[in-house]
C-alpha cells in the first residue's frame, strides 16, 4: 500500500515581498482494480516572471489529474504508454491556452514546469518539462530519473507553455517495480541533489522516508504538516528562499 | 458475419475483410474470383435502400460499370430475403484522387506523374460524371474520395450506393454531403436528408475536383482574406468567394502564396471556372457540365508542351514560358521530380574556347559621324527687293560722300549740314531684317531636326545594343566559373543540416489527413492543404497562424501534433547525406549549366546578329538622316549670305 506526503511552501524571497507560493502539487492513489492501485504524484512550479504562474501551476495539476485518471480509468482499451503522456500535456495546453484566452492574457502568463509520476507495482511512467527533478528507488538501487532540465541558459528553463513544449518533454516508461519516490521543484533540488556526485543526496531523504515507511496509513495525514513545518524550518530556508515543494511516495515495509 | 445468398439463393462464403466504413464493411469473395467483392451494411437496411439496391442492380449497364464500382447482384440475409449488402467490382490498383492532386503525395507515391497525367485524369472523371448523368443519376456526396485512379489515368468512382438514384420513375435521394465541396446554394442546409440534388449541384463538385486536380491540390475558395473577421471555408463557399476569380475587389479574396492560378491554363478553361464558381453558375444549369470539361480538357490535352529545360515539366503550349520553371525560380516549389538522370560533370564544352569565339566577333562600331561635306551647298539666292535695295544703298553712299567732298570744294560754310545730311544718306543702308528672320528660323529648325535625328542615330545604329549583349554573355560566363563553387556549397550545406532534412522527411510521410487532430476537421484540413500544408513536414508556426481562421488555439494543436511526431525521430548521423537530395542539386545544377552553356554557345551568333541587324539599320537610317543633315547645311549657307 501507498504511503504518500506532500507540502508546498512559499519561499521566504516570496514571504518578504508578499508574494504567494506558485509551486503546487497534487499526489494520491487511485484504485483501479483488487491489488491493483496507481499511484499519482505531480508537481508544478509557476514561473515567477509569469504573471499567473500560481493559476497556471495549479491549473496543470488539476488537468493532468483528471487526464491521468482518464486514461487510467480506460486501460482495457488504451495502453498506458508514452504517447498516454503525450495526449496528457496536450490537455494542460489546451485548458492553459483556453484560460488565457478566456481572460485575455497570453498563455505565457500562465508558464509553468510539470513532474509527474503514474506507479502501479509493474509499470511506472515518469515526465517532465523544466526543472525539479524526480528521484525513484526498486528497493535496491535509487536515481534521479530525469536531471533538471533548466535549458542553455542560467536562470531559465523550460514551461508547459511553451510553443514547443512537447520537444523538451521527457518521458521515462519503466517496469522495474518501483517502491518510492520523490518529486520535488527547483526550490530544493540544490538539497535534494548531489551536483558533484549526480545522483540523489541520499542523507536529505532517508530521515523523512525512514519515518514514512513506519508510519501507519490512516496517520500519513499529520505528517503533511510535519513536512511543512520541515521545509519551512530555518535549516533550509537559509539554504533557499525560494518556493519549496516535496511529494514523498513509499510502499516499501519499514 | 453469418453467411450470405445471392438472388438465386447461392450461399456466398465471405472472405477477408478489406475496409470498414460507417455504413458497412468490405470482403473478398474468394468463390468469385479476385475481381469481385461484396459490401456488407452493418446492420439491417431500410425498405426504400434495398429499393433502390434492386434498382441499381436492375439499371447497371456496360457504361456504369465501367467507371464506377456498380452494384452487380443484391445479397440477402437468407435465400430470398432481406438485402443485406451486394457485390461490387473490386477498385484494386487504384488510388483517391487527392493522393494525386496533393503535391507531397504525389510526389511520394507517384514520383513520375507529370501534369499531363493530371490533365488526363480530370478528363477522365469529367467523363465519368457524364457516364452517370447520362442515365439519369446524380452523385450527390462529390468529395475526394469518391474518385479513385488508375496508373493509366483510368478512373472509377466509388460509394455508389449512396449516389441519388433513378430507378423506375423514383428518385432515390442521396443524404451526405461534405462541407468544402458542397456548392454555394446548398451551404444553408443543415442536412441533406430530403434533399434532391441536381446535375449542377455535382457539376460544383466536378469543377472543384478538376481545379484541386490542375492546380496542384488548391482549393479555389480558399485563400488570403482581405476583409475582417474569420472567413472560414463554408462561408467563402456560401459567398462565393472565389479566390483565384477575376474579380477579387468584390470577393476581397486572393490566392495563398505562392499558388499556381488559372493563368496557366487556357482561357476557355479559366471561362468553365469563372462560370461554376461564381453567381451565375448557381443559376438553373449554370454551371459547365461534364461534357463541357470532357471538351475542355481535351482540347488542353491536344496543346501541351514539354519544356526544353525540364522534360517532367508539361505545359499548357499557349505559355511563352515554363510556368514550373518559373514556380521554381520564384519560390523553391518543385512540384514535379525530374526523371532524366543528373549527368555527370563530363561536358564537352570548353568556356575559354567559347570565349574566345565570342570575343571574335567584331563590334560594329560607334555610329558614323554625319556631315554634309561632299555636297555642293547653293545658297538660295536673295530676293529682288533685298538686291535692288542693296544697290541703292550702294549709290547712296557714294552720293553721301561725293555731297560731303563737293560741299568742302565749293561751299565749306555749309560743311555741317552736308556732313549731317551725307551721314544719313550714308548709314541708311537697305532693310533686310524680314529676311534674315525667316532664314534664321529655318537655320534653329533644321538644327532642332538634326539634334534628334542624331540622338536616334547613335541609339540605334550605335554599339549600345552589341555592348549589351556582350555584358550579357560576360555575366553568363561570370555565373558559369561560380557554378562549380555553389554546387559545392550547396552540398556542404546538405551535410550542415544533415539532421533537419533527416527530420524534414520523415515528418513529411505523416499526412494531416490521417490523423485525428482536435478541432481540425476535414474542411481545415482542405483550407491548410490549400495553403501547401499537408504533412507534418509543413506545420511551421508562422506558416498556419497567418492563415485565416487559424488562431493561437488551432496552431497550437498542430504544432503540439506535430512535436510529438517529431519525438520519435531518430538522427542517424551514420545515414550520411540521402543520394537522392544530392542528385536532385546535382540535377538542378545541371539544369542551370545547360541553360548558361546554351546561351553562350549561342553567344557568337546572337552578337552577329546585333552586329548584322546594326550595320543593316546604318544603311537604312542614312538615306533618313543625310537629307537633314543637308537641310542644316542649306539653312546655314542661306543665312550666311546675308551677311
Amino acid at each position: 500500500m501507498w504511503k504518500v506526503i506532500r507540502a508546498s511552501i512559499v519561499g521566504t524571497s516570496h514571504t518578504d515581498s508578499n508574494l504567494p507560493c506558485q509551486d503546487d502539487c497534487y499526489a494520491d492513489v487511485m484504485p483501479i482494480a483488487e491489488g491493483l492501485d496507481y499511484l499519482i504524484c505531480l508537481v508544478s512550479d509557476g514561473a515567477g516572471s509569469a504573471k499567473e504562474g500560481r493559476k497556471g501551476a495549479e491549473l496543470a495539476c488539476v488537468t493532468a489529474r483528471s487526464s491521468i485518471e482518464a486514461t487510467l480509468g480506460n486501460l482495457r482499451s488504451t495502453p498506458l504508454d508514452e504517447n498516454s503522456v503525450l495526449e496528457w500535456i496536450k490537455d494542460i495546453r489546451r485548458a492553459i491556452y483556453e484560460k488565457a484566452d478566456a481572460n485575455a492574457l497570453a498563455a505565457r502568463d500562465y508558464a509553468c514546469t510539470l513532474l509527474g509520476a503514474v506507479v502501479s507495482p509493474n509499470k511506472a511512467v515518469f515526465f517532465q518539462i523544466g526543472d525539479g527533478a524526480i528521484v525513484a528507488s526498486n528497493g535496491y538501487t535509487q536515481g534521479v530519473v530525469f536531471w533538471p532540465d533548466s535549458g542553455p541558459y542560467a536562470n531559465m528553463t523550460y514551461f508547459v507553455t511553451e510553443e514547443d513544449a512537447l520537444a523538451h518533454l521527457h518521458v521515462t516508461i519503466t517496469d522495474t517495480p518501483i517502491d518510492e519516490v520523490a518529486l520535488f521543484s527547483d526550490g530544493i533540488q540544490r538539497l535534494a541533489l548531489s551536483f558533484e556526485q549526480y545522483a540523489p543526496h541520499t542523507p536529505f531523504f532517508e530521515p523523512m522516508l525512514n519515518v514514512l515507511r513506519r508510519q501507519k496509513l490512516v496517520e500519513c495525514e499529520a505528517l503533511d504538516e510535519q513536512l511543512a513545518r520541515f521545509l519551512n524550518s530555518p535549516q533550509i530556508n537559509e539554504r533557499t528562499d525560494d518556493d519549496k515543494t516535496l511529494v514523498l511516495a513509499t510502499r516499501r515495509a519499514p | 458475419m453469418t453467411d450470405l445468398f445471392d438472388k438465386t439463393g447461392r450461399r456466398i462464403l465471405l472472405g477477408k475483410k478489406l475496409g470498414t466504413g460507417g455504413e458497412g464493411s468490405v470482403y473478398e469473395v474468394p468463390s468469385l474470383g479476385n475481381d469481385i467483392v461484396a459490401k456488407v451494411y452493418h446492420g439491417a437496411v431500410s425498405p426504400e435502400k434495398q429499393a433502390k439496391l434492386l434498382g441499381m442492380v436492375k439499371g447497371g449497364d456496360e457504361s456504369l460499370k465501367k467507371i464506377a464500382a456498380w452494384p452487380l447482384e443484391t445479397l440477402h440475409m437468407s435465400a430470398g430475403g432481406q438485402i443485406r449488402g451486394f457485390l461490387m467490382p473490386k477498385v484494386a490498383g487504384y488510388e483517391p484522387i487527392h493522393h494525386l492532386y496533393g503535391p507531397s503525395h504525389r510526389k511520394q507515391r507517384y514520383p513520375d506523374k507529370d501534369w499531363a497525367f493530371l490533365v488526363n485524369t480530370a478528363r477522365n472523371t469529367s467523363a465519368a460524371f457524364e457516364a452517370i448523368h447520362g442515365h439519369g443519376h446524380i452523385i450527390g456526396d462529390v468529395n475526394p474520395n469518391l474518385v479513385f485512379v488508375a496508373g493509366n489515368s483510368i478512373v472509377k468512382l466509388i460509394d455508389c450506393d449512396s449516389f441519388q438514384i433513378i430507378a423506375d420513375g423514383k428518385h432515390y435521394l442521396c443524404e451526405v454531403g461534405v462541407p468544402h465541396f458542397t456548392p454555394p446554394e446548398l451551404q444553408s442546409h443543415s442536412t441533406f436528408r430530403g434533399v434532391r440534388r441536381t446535375k449542377n449541384h455535382d457539376n460544383f463538385g466536378l469543377a472543384l475536383l478538376v481545379f484541386h486536380v490542375l492546380l496542384m491540390g488548391r482549393h479555389p475558395f480558399s485563400g488570403v482574406f482581405a476583409g475582417t473577421g474569420d472567413m472560414p471555408l463554408e462561408k467563402s463557399i456560401a459567398q462565393f468567394r472565389y479566390a483565384f476569380g477575376q474579380n477579387a475587389v468584390s470577393t476581397e479574396m486572393t490566392p495563398p502564396p505562392n499558388s499556381m492560378t488559372p493563368a496557366i491554363l487556357p482561357e476557355a478553361i479559366t471561362q468553365l471556372f469563372e462560370r461554376a464558381f461564381t453567381e451565375e453558375g448557381a443559376q438553373s444549369e449554370g454551371r459547365p457540365t461534364a461534357r463541357d470539361w470532357v471538351v475542355a480538357l481535351d482540347s488542353l490535352k491536344e496543346q501541351l508542351r514539354t519544356c526544353g529545360q525540364e522534360s517532367a515539366h508539361k505545359y499548357f503550349g499557349g505559355l511563352t514560358t515554363c510556368p514550373w520553371c518559373l514556380q521554381e525560380q520564384q519560390s523553391g516549389n518543385y512540384f514535379f521530380i525530374s526523371l532524366a538522370t543528373a549527368t555527370a560533370g563530363i561536358s564537352s564544352f570548353n568556356l575559354a574556347q567559347v570565349w574566345n569565339r565570342i570575343m571574335a566577333i567584331e563590334s560594329p562600331g560607334c555610329a558614323p559621324e554625319i556631315s554634309a561635306s561632299g555636297l555642293k551647298i547653293q545658297p538660295r539666292p536673295l530676293p529682288e527687293s533685298i538686291k535692288s535695295a542693296r544697290n541703292f544703298a550702294v549709290f547712296k553712299k557714294i552720293v553721301a560722300v561725293g555731297l560731303v567732298l563737293g560741299c568742302l570744294v565749293i561751299a565749306p560754310a555749309l560743311v555741317v549740314v552736308a556732313l549731317i545730311i551725307g551721314a544719313i544718306l550714308f548709314f541708311s543702308g537697305a532693310d533686310d531684317s524680314t529676311e534674315r528672320r525667316i532664314r534664321q528660323d529655318a537655320l534653329d529648325a533644321a538644327r532642332r531636326n538634326m539634334t534628334a535625328a542624331l540622338e536616334r542615330w547613335n541609339r540605334e545604329v550605335g554599339d549600345g545594343k552589341f555592348q549589351a549583349k556582350l555584358k550579357e554573355l560576360s555575366n553568363l560566363r561570370a555565373e558559369h566559373e561560380k557554378l562549380a563553387h555553389q554546387l559545392t556549397h550547396e552540398k556542404q550545406k546538405l551535410q550542415q543540416n544533415l539532421r533537419n532534412n533527416q527530420l524534414h522527411k520523415f515528418l513529411d510521410k505523416f499526412f494531416l489527413e490521417h490523423y485525428n487532430i482536435p478541432s481540425v476537421g476535414p474542411t481545415r484540413k482542405a483550407t491548410l492543404a490549400s495553403f501547401g500544408i499537408e504533412t507534418a513536414a509543413d506545420v511551421i508556426h508562422n506558416k498556419v497562424i497567418n492563415i485565416n481562421g487559424f488562431g493561437p488555439k488551432l496552431t497550437r494543436e498542430l504544432i503540439d501534433w506535430r512535436k510529438g511526431l517529431e519525438r520519435q525521430f531518430v538522427f542517424d548521423p551514420s545515414k550520411g547525406v540521402d543520394l537522392t537530395d544530392i542528385a536532385a542539386i546535382k540535377q538542378r545544377f545541371s539544369q542551370k549549366r545547360k541553360q548558361i552553356e546554351g546561351n553562350l554557345l549561342a553567344g557568337p551568333e546572337h552578337l552577329n546578329q546585333v552586329r548584322g541587324q546594326t550595320l543593316q539599320q546604318r544603311t537604312q537610317m542614312l538615306p533618313m538622316i543625310k537629307p537633314i543633315a543637308q537641310q542644316v547645311a542649306q539653312a546655314e549657307a542661306d543665312l550666311a549670305v546675308l551677311g
